[in-house]
């Protein structure tokens, strides 16, 4: 199967070694030099630019979390001026701000450039019709597929999430033959193709998944049912967006493009760096990035990590499936969700927060979910309307500040489960890992 | 004014007879009551002998109890009465819920809640009727 950029998928591991080295010495300078939170950290652990030579020196330096990204909102972890970002893209934070990242030209480029790999990883060449079924939008998924997709030089159909009926159609009508999306929408699109007896006219081969995470049960039903082959998409707005890593053919976990973010397994208490295949959290630095590069930035994201080189010829490292997550984030129909988000949300509407509980469940591979609130005396109406338009506000609330719609139900006082007296908030039901 | 109990219920069966049997215990005597129903909830609301007493015993049951203020209006058992009521109070005000309270001849006991409490009470005890 081809390769879309040998000389750099294929490098001989010293080589590959060599340009990290390279690039990390470069981006730590660029760091101290340009942003004073860098800096900073740097100064305090002694660190000047002149002391990391090779990526052996990537453990002395600090890592990056999420928080560092809200509390330097929106611009101050930039690297680069304004006038050299191109993009701005934005994710949701733990508290409810939004995290906001930015892109340089060549960022832009690097980023198409990661994305061609992985449509090439997966069999998409020129003249296949790929359609883009992630939202478009400050959400990374939809424009980051398109740029890459055209950088490769397919036919890109850029119809963005939602609108199953219109998907089916251009499905059918245009010759689809590869789709990205979230693969429990890829699901529900299965449903659709199957209700209206479509299978026969498409001519789809594979789909491209990613933005949360899925078994390896609901791959091969989708696998089955299409009789398509699946790629698993890995990556965050706050290290670029979709194409940080993927699966190629021989489905062995997904090659990290290394030579542009460099990847580590962390023991998420002890924070020490972990040996190849042992399961940690997962950090990455993004060794070329201009607009907002980050020092060892923890996803969160717990996994395993293989420098073997892979059966498909390619020498990058390679992440095992996705084990779960190190903090409580929750990844809810693609979009991620905190639980403090939802509590900050329901504080808006009484006084205290009230007795609350998230379930999210896989129903015909579709995410569902609910928030029951018990009813307490900072509540309660003996008016149904009154309660009705309570629901109401609550799941708009919650709509405007995680950006999904959940249904809300209302429950009698001390229903929820408070196991050891402290509440369950959420509970997932779905097994996702 | 009298003192309604407003009561939430989720949709589960057993919920309205465990109410009952908590009022029951409680030597709590039910005069009337409503259900209002949803897909999710449904609102019980009860008149009984004491509220604040029927109030603490659902409360100490586990239940979302709440006292509510409602007016309790007599109106003439006979024909085109309620309408003759209404009449009175006009479209300027809404009403939330009503429900049929224990008859006393020759009258008919009415529960109301309604947008504005106090006007109404005034303009139906001006009209010369009974009025809790």
């Amino acid at each position: 199967m081809a390769i879309w950029n040998v000389s750099k998928e294929c490098m001989p591991a010293e080589d590959r070694r060599q340009l990290q080295d390279a690039r990390l010495r470069k981006l730590v300078s660029r760091l101290y030099h340009h942003v004073p939170f860098y800096r900073h950290q740097l100064q305090e652990l002694d660190i000047t630019p002149g002391d990391i030579t090779s990526i052996d020196d990537i453990s002395r330096l600090p890592f990056t979390v999420k928080d560092d990204l809200r509390d330097n909102y929106p611009y101050g972890l930039f690297a680069a001026p304004e006038s050299e970002i191109v993009r701005l893209h934005a994710s949701s934070g733990t508290t409810g701000k939004a995290t906001v990242v930015g892109y340089t030209r060549r960022d832009i480029e690097v980023w198409q450039e990661c994305v061609a790999r992985c449509l090439t990883m997966a069999g998409v060449g020129i003249g296949d019709k790929v359609q883009v079924a992630y939202g478009y939008g400050m959400f990374t998924g939809g424009l980051g597929l398109h740029y890459g997709a055209e950088n490769l030089g397919a036919n890109v159909i850029p119809i963005s999430a939602g609108n199953t009926r219109r998907q089916l159609d251009f499905m059918v009508d245009l010759g689809t033959t590869a789709i990205a999306c979230t693969p429990s929408y890829l699901a529900h699109v299965m449903e659709n193709i199957k209700e209206n007896q479509l299978e026969d006219l498409l001519k789809l081969r594979v789909a491209i998944c990613g933005g949360e995470p899925w078994t390896v049960e609901l791959r091969q039903k989708i696998e089955d049912g299409l009789g398509i082959e699946l790629f698993d998409i890995y990556g965050l707005s706050e290290i670029m967006g979709p194409g940080v890593a993927q699966d190629c053919n021989q489905h062995q976990g997904s090659h990290v493009m290394d030579d542009h973010f460099y990847a580590e397994i962390i023991d998420p208490d002890t924070l020490e760096v972990l040996p190849d295949g042992e399961v940690g959290e997962l950090v990455l630095t993004t060794l070329t990035k201009e607009g907002i590069p980050l020092l060892r930035y923890r996803t969160k994201d717990l996994t395993s990590i293989t420098h073997e080189a892979c059966a498909c010829g390619r020498t990058s490292a390679r992440i095992s499936r996705f084990k779960g997550r190190s903090d409580d984030m929750l990844i809810i129909r693609g979009v991620n969700v905190f639980p403090s988000q939802i509590e900050a949300a329901l504080l808006e509407i009484s006084e205290t927060s009230p007795h609350y509980q998230i379930l999210v469940d896989r129903v015909r591979d579709y995410d569902t979910f609910e928030i029951a609130v018990e009813i307490d005396a900072n509540l309660f109406s003996d008016e149904v309307s009154t309660l009705e338009k309570l629901s109401r506000r609550i799941s708009e609330t919650l709509q405007n500040a995680i950006g999904l719609h959940p249904a809300v139900r209302l429950v009698e006082p001390n229903t929820l489960d408070r196991s050891d007296g402290k509440a369950k908030r959420v509970i997932d039901k779905r097994r996702l890992f | 004014m009298a003192k309604q109990l407003s009561v939430f219920l989720e949709n589960r069966s057993g919920r309205m007879r465990q109410v009952a049997s908590l009022l029951k215990s409680a030597g709590i005597n039910i005069l009337s009551f409503n259900l209002a129903e949803t897909s999710d909830y449904g609102m019980l609301r009860l008149m009984v002998d004491d509220p604040e007493k029927g109030a603490a015993a659902l409360a100490a049951g586990g239940f979302s109890a709440h006292l509510t203020d409602v007016l309790i209006v007599y109106i003439p058992a006979r024909m085109g009465s309620l309408s003759e009521l209404l009449d009175l109070l006009g479209d300027t005000i809404n009403i939330k819920y009503m429900y049929p309270y224990q008859t006393q001849e020759p009258n008919a006991g009415m529960v109301m809640k309604v947008s504005d409490m106090p006007w109404a009470e005034q303009r139906i005890r001006d009209a010369g009727y009974t009025v809790d």
